[in-house]
């Protein structure tokens, strides 16, 4: 039940929670056209997104493409994981991104010194950021997301997201779309084009 | 020769308690096994298990707060809600508790951070059967919560989550499943990922199904709820070409179910609360006329807002 009159939320994804493990997870997307006309409190987030389930609760691994992070009004990248053990979230430094651009969202296991690396690098400027996470646990489930914050209607979401060409190493998963239909926009469809490797998710724009 | 004797008598009992040690700690192994053995459940007790645990679920008085993530800059104040669903419960007192924990799933009280204040209201009512009772949870937060300047240009420390834990207590119902977690997380500016940490997750028991024209075979779905709820489950099965994937499916990927397949799940349409199992049993009938071959089935669940679906294919031989 939504009390608030603003939608935020995850609201729409692909993703496998029913696999082993995974231990690389490499997704490709160009950069969607920026929200058409967003109110100034608008964030949208894209990432491909591994994520573990330690004792202390679930954690989550990701290379995001962020739409006003902190009140940018622009596109950035960075890498992001959390919670660790003192519940706190982190955020690599962010890189610059303009529509069109070609990313990489690359997450995997660094055999030495055995932690987990999450990266995004702009492939167009070749701008990359990385961040390092230990080793939380084993990444039982994947993701591809558009998660929202502060939405009310087409207007603050961005174009469609092509996923396309993404590899994985350990298992390999098996797409199931998910769009929740709680968010105040239009035309959100989760679009399994070819297993494992083309996902895109839709939206009006 | 007496020295010898003491030589032999030692040696000796050297022996005896080495062979008491050795068997001592294979039987120890031995029973360790077995009742590891014994503890070990087969997956056809796990699914009965599963299916008594979805009737009471069902059943027995439940409850849960509506939105169990809250992202709150530093000094603010969020609101979310929980309702409590009587069913046959009461008349009784309702009484809540909620404190701060390490994590969800915990129940350990711990010492409420400063800077963190949280009530709920009411938190005492007498309660009648048949009824939902909504009470008010209020979050205040100091600036305290989270000292650190987030760097919006190099990155670092961008947020901090604490959860706490709601305790149920409905006098005279011992099987109230009420108890719930509540995220609060603190950061200057929105964090990617933590909203989703719970989300309802679904998984059919098999993926595929083979039978004969004339047979009835079933299988089962479980949905765990995670942060969703509370919210109505309903699912919807019908059959699809199986060449597009799409969610929502688009009308012209759905085919009429041929003559002689019925497919039907329960339960279906009921309430469902947080971080809880429900599971239900799909039965396949065919009948004799049924034409052999594959038939590709969408199952569709539609969860307190979401929207997902699962593909079962059924094989029927000749």
């Amino acid at each position: 039940m939504n009390y608030c009159t603003k939608y935020s939320g995850w609201a729409e994804k692909a993703y496998e929670t029913n696999a082993d493990s995974f231990i690389k997870f490499v997704a490709y997307w160009s950069c969607p056209s920026a929200p058409p006309s967003p109110s100034s409190d608008v964030v949208d987030y894209l990432f491909n997104a591994f994520q573990c389930y330690p004792s202390g609760g679930p954690v989550i691994l990701q290379p995001v493409l962020e739409w006003n992070y902190a009140g940018s009004g622009r596109w950035t990248g960075a890498p992001w994981w959390g919670p660790d053990e003192n519940n706190q979230y982190h955020r690599g430094g962010p890189i610059e991104i303009s529509v069109g651009d070609s990313l990489e969202g690359k997450i995997w296991w660094e055999p030495s010194p055995q932690v987990y690396a999450i990266q995004i690098r702009n492939q167009d400027t070749s701008s990359t950021s990385v961040i390092y996470a230990g080793n939380p646990g084993i990444m039982e489930d994947v993701f591809l997301a558009l998660e929202v914050y502060n939405v009310d209607d087409d207007n603050d979401v961005p174009g469609d997201t092509d996923f396309h060409s993404m590899t994985f190493e350990g298992d390999t998963p098996i797409w199931k779309g998910d769009v929740d239909e709680n968010a105040p926009l239009s035309g959100l469809n989760v679009e399994i084009v070819s297993q494992p490797d083309r996902v895109i998710l839709h939206t009006a724009n | 020769m007496n020295m010898d004797k003491r030589v032999k008598k030692r040696y000796l009992v050297g022996i005896v308690v080495i062979i008491v040690i050795g068997v001592g700690i294979m039987s120890a192994l031995y029973f360790h096994q077995k009742g590891t053995k014994f503890q070990e459940k087969s997956p056809q007790t796990e699914l009965q298990e599963e299916l008594a645990s979805t009737k009471a679920l069902l059943t027995v008085p439940v409850g849960c707060i509506h939105n169990n993530f809250i992202q709150l800059k530093p000094g603010e104040t969020g609101e979310t809600y929980y309702t409590l669903y009587t069913r046959n419960g009461g008349p009784g007192e309702v009484s809540y508790k909620i404190y701060s924990v390490a994590g969800v799933h915990k129940k350990e009280e711990m010492t409420m951070p400063k800077g963190l204040n949280v009530s709920i209201e009411p938190s005492k009512f007498i309660a009648q059967p048949h009824k939902n009772y909504t009470s008010k949870i209020t979050v205040k937060t100091s600036p305290e919560l989270f000292p650190h300047d987030v760097n919006v240009s190099a990155g670092g420390i961008a947020g901090k989550e604490y959860k706490l834990y709601l305790q149920v207590i409905f006098e005279g119902e011992n099987e109230t499943i009420g108890d719930d977690w509540l995220r609060v997380l603190v950061s200057p500016f929105t964090v990617p990922g933590a909203s989703g940490l719970y989300l309802p997750r679904g998984y059919l028991h098999n993926n595929s199904i083979t039978l004969k024209p004339g047979e009835t075979k079933e299988t089962y779905y479980t949905l765990h709820t995670g942060e969703g709820g509370p919210g109505w489950v309903s699912y919807n099965i019908y059959r699809i070409t199986g060449k597009v994937n799409m969610l929502p499916m688009p009308e012209e990927e759905k085919l009429p179910m041929p003559e002689g397949l019925t497919v039907s799940i329960a339960p279906n349409n009921f309430l469902a609360r947080t971080h809880e199992n429900y599971t239900s049993k799909i039965t396949v009938k065919t009948s004799t006329e049924l034409p052999p071959g594959e038939y590709v089935l969408c199952i569709e669940e539609h969860f307190d807002g979401s929207l997902t679906n699962h593909w079962l294919t059924v094989n029927v031989e000749s």
